[in-house]
């Protein structure tokens, strides 16, 4: 039996591994095996054998090998070979390493290619098509299964024949005897395994900062979150309960409080037993105003001083707050912020009071976004007007109800406001230590 | 000596101008604002008037109101907040501690006045009164002002013009998407001022309307203002 190497190569004809040899390969050792057919027993085996012949010096040689088994599978594994923490939608690409033997025992590791059929142990975590690309798709942990049939050859052993006319007994290979030298094998299939850790993705918390004392609807976008998520809040005095969501949105109620850690807190997501990324949601506490400045009403906070003799008193929204007025007023508008200067958007309750000349305190219920408001005034409804020197002179402080808790804001207004020796006027100072 | 006149004249003239201008600018300086500020907290802290009493128990239950204050030039005393978990026994609390009160519920809203009497405004009665499609219970307000009766009775001694002090509010920048836009209307023939507030507070329901009546110190007034939660 003749095999011609170079037309195996030219033509790229694979070998049992689907591997073909270089097509620039002009030397090399080539190694081959001939099985005996696993139906048919009385296949005969061949080995290799190589003869030289030199005829012009009369000379000839012979060479055989034994028989040399295919390599056989031995072990296996996946790579990547230790546990990988991915976030979800990332991409992992997997390959089921063969670890195969040569028939001297060699041992070397080779990619398999072929007939590999990959397998996700949670489904709900982990999915893998046919190249044994994963795809991580919720929260926990999967393992990664590689499942291919492998060979472990070996040579079917040679009956020790007695030759009578050498006087002794002899391993040597009978290859026409069928079976004995023969390459047998027995199925050696591998389920080599990886591990894939999915971990919970959040792109946002909406809003982000919630209120001291305060209950705040949250939603929470991402991915990964599972079939049975929950959500997990650092540091001290906020709880969450969810009232609803997907894979990909949880809604709910950050529940942050009186005595709350003022600041960040860490949102995380965790299903099975995997915790996402985490995101800050911060807890403010009210401190102080700031001047607003809405356009075309309000510069630094603070409308123009209006001296009226039977006009309407307006304030910020527009809204006729009296009529047929004689006296004196302006509108000023603030933002409440928190402890870093950012704005505090959700409800509260806001309590005014005064200091000096006291006038009872005013409460009042502001919602989301809404820019708090004022009007610095003191006027008579017409004909009747201020009299000589008939003015307000206020300190003007604020404090903030957030649940059953209050917070004395910083911001002190001072104000006067009337008529001063015949001149109506307005005079207003924001304090905000 | 004329021309001297003719100098110092203007001179004190614009002496005084900024001695007036420097004296209406007059601000308690920070500190001493805060400083007052502090004490005013440190007095009041953990005790209400009788009308913040009566607000804290109309917020606190939902219950639309009203109250008059009895004409004093003094400052209001102060009491703890009314204990109880009913209305009546809150306001039973509240009056209890500020005797000079009675209060008295008339369809669904409540009133705090004075056992000496209502003053002559709150009394007089309106012909006829319209607060068509209002959005807040201060713009019902003006229009119950605007009313023919209510201003003859300000041309009255003992009721006096309307003085007007502001007050805080708010303003919404995306008023469409509020449920603050939702608008009211009261309609009442042949009411007294008293029911027509009583009518503006039910309808608006998160409501309490404060009358408080000025003679003090030369200044013949009232204040009327609306409180809402």
């Amino acid at each position: 039996m003749t095999y011609d190497i170079r037309a195996l190569r030219d033509k790229q004809v694979p070998d049992e591994n689907g591997n073909v040899l270089p097509p620039e390969a002009t030397r090399g050792h080539f190694k081959w095996s001939v099985i005996l057919g696993e139906e048919d027993d009385e296949q005969l085996v061949m080995i290799g054998r190589a003869e030289h012949f030199d005829a012009a010096h009369a000379m000839s040689s012979s060479y055989a090998c034994a028989s040399c088994c295919p390599d056989s599978t031995v072990d296996s594994y996946v790579t990547p070979f230790f546990t990988v923490e991915v976030f979800a939608d990332d991409i992992v690409d997997f390959d089921a390493v063969e670890i195969k033997e040569d028939c001297y025992g060699d041992r070397y590791d080779s990619i398999r290619t072929f007939n590999v059929s990959w397998n996700s142990s949670d489904s709900e975590v982990t999915s893998v098509n046919s190249s044994g690309t994963v795809t991580a798709l919720n929260g926990g942990e999967s393992d990664i299964e590689a499942v291919f049939s492998g060979r472990y050859y070996y040579t079917q052993e040679c009956v020790p024949q007695y030759r009578p006319e050498a006087g002794d007994a002899t391993h040597d290979i009978q290859p026409n005897l069928p079976g004995c030298g023969a390459c047998r094998f027995d199925p050696a299939t591998q389920r080599p395994r990886g591990r894939l850790r999915v971990k919970p993705r959040i792109t946002s918390i909406t809003p982000a900062r919630g209120l001291i004392g305060t209950a705040t609807a949250v939603t929470i976008r991402g991915r990964s979150f599972g079939s049975n998520p929950s959500v997990i809040i650092g540091g001290m005095g906020v709880t969450y309960s969810g009232s609803g969501g997907s894979t990909t949105q949880l809604t709910g109620t950050l529940n942050v409080a009186a005595d709350a850690t003022i600041g960040d807190h860490s949102v995380q997501v965790s299903n099975k037993g995997q915790r996402s990324n985490a995101v800050n949601f911060i807890v403010q506490l009210p401190t102080r105003l700031v001047p607003f400045d809405i356009p075309d009403r309000t510069t630094n906070g603070k409308g123009p001083v209006v001296v009226i003799d039977n006009g309407d008193i307006v304030d910020l929204s527009g809204n006729v707050r009296a009529t047929n007025q004689c006296g004196v007023y302006q509108n000023v508008a603030y933002v409440l912020v928190d402890q870093a200067g950012q704005r505090i958007v959700q409800p509260y309750t806001l309590i005014e009071e005064f200091a000096f000349n006291a006038q009872p305190s005013q409460t009042f219920n502001l919602p989301a976004n809404a820019i708090i408001t004022d009007i610095h005034s003191r006027s008579r409804t017409a004909p009747a007007c201020l009299g000589f020197n008939e003015h307000d002179e206020l300190v003007q402080g604020f404090t903030v109800v957030a649940g059953t808790s209050r917070f004395d804001l910083t911001t002190l207004v001072s104000i006067r406001v009337g008529d001063f020796m015949g001149t109506r006027n307005v005079f207003v100072e924001i304090s905000r230590p | 000596m004329w021309k001297y006149k003719r100098r110092i004249v203007p001179a004190v003239l614009a002496a005084l101008g900024v001695a007036l201008v420097a004296y209406a600018q007059q601000l308690p300086p920070p500190r001493e604002a805060q400083e007052a500020m502090r004490r005013h907290r440190e007095r009041t802290r953990g005790t209400v008037t009788a009308q913040e009493a009566l607000f804290g128990v109309l917020r606190g239950l939902g219950v639309p109101g009203g109250f008059v204050l009895s004409p004093q030039c003094e400052e209001e005393e102060r009491q703890t907040p009314p204990g109880g978990s009913s209305l009546r026994e809150r306001l039973d609390s509240l009056v209890a501690a500020a005797p000079q009160y009675k209060w008295q519920a008339e369809n669904g809203v409540v009133n705090v006045v004075p056992k000496s009497g209502l003053p002559a405004l709150l009394e007089a009665c309106i012909v006829r009164f319209r607060a068509e499609s209002v959005r807040s219970p201060g713009e019902a307000l003006v229009k119950l002002i605007e009313t023919p009766e209510v201003r003859e009775a300000m041309t009255r001694p003992d009721v006096g013009s309307r003085l007007f002090r502001g007050g805080v509010g708010y303003y919404d920048p995306n008023p469409e998407a509020s449920e603050s836009v939702k608008t009211f209307s009261v309609s009442r023939d042949n009411v007294t001022v008293r029911e027509a507030l009583n009518a503006i507070a039910r309808e608006h329901g998160r409501a309490m309307w404060t009358h408080r009546q000025h003679h003090c110190r030369g200044v013949h007034a009232f204040e009327l203002d609306f409180a809402v939660w």
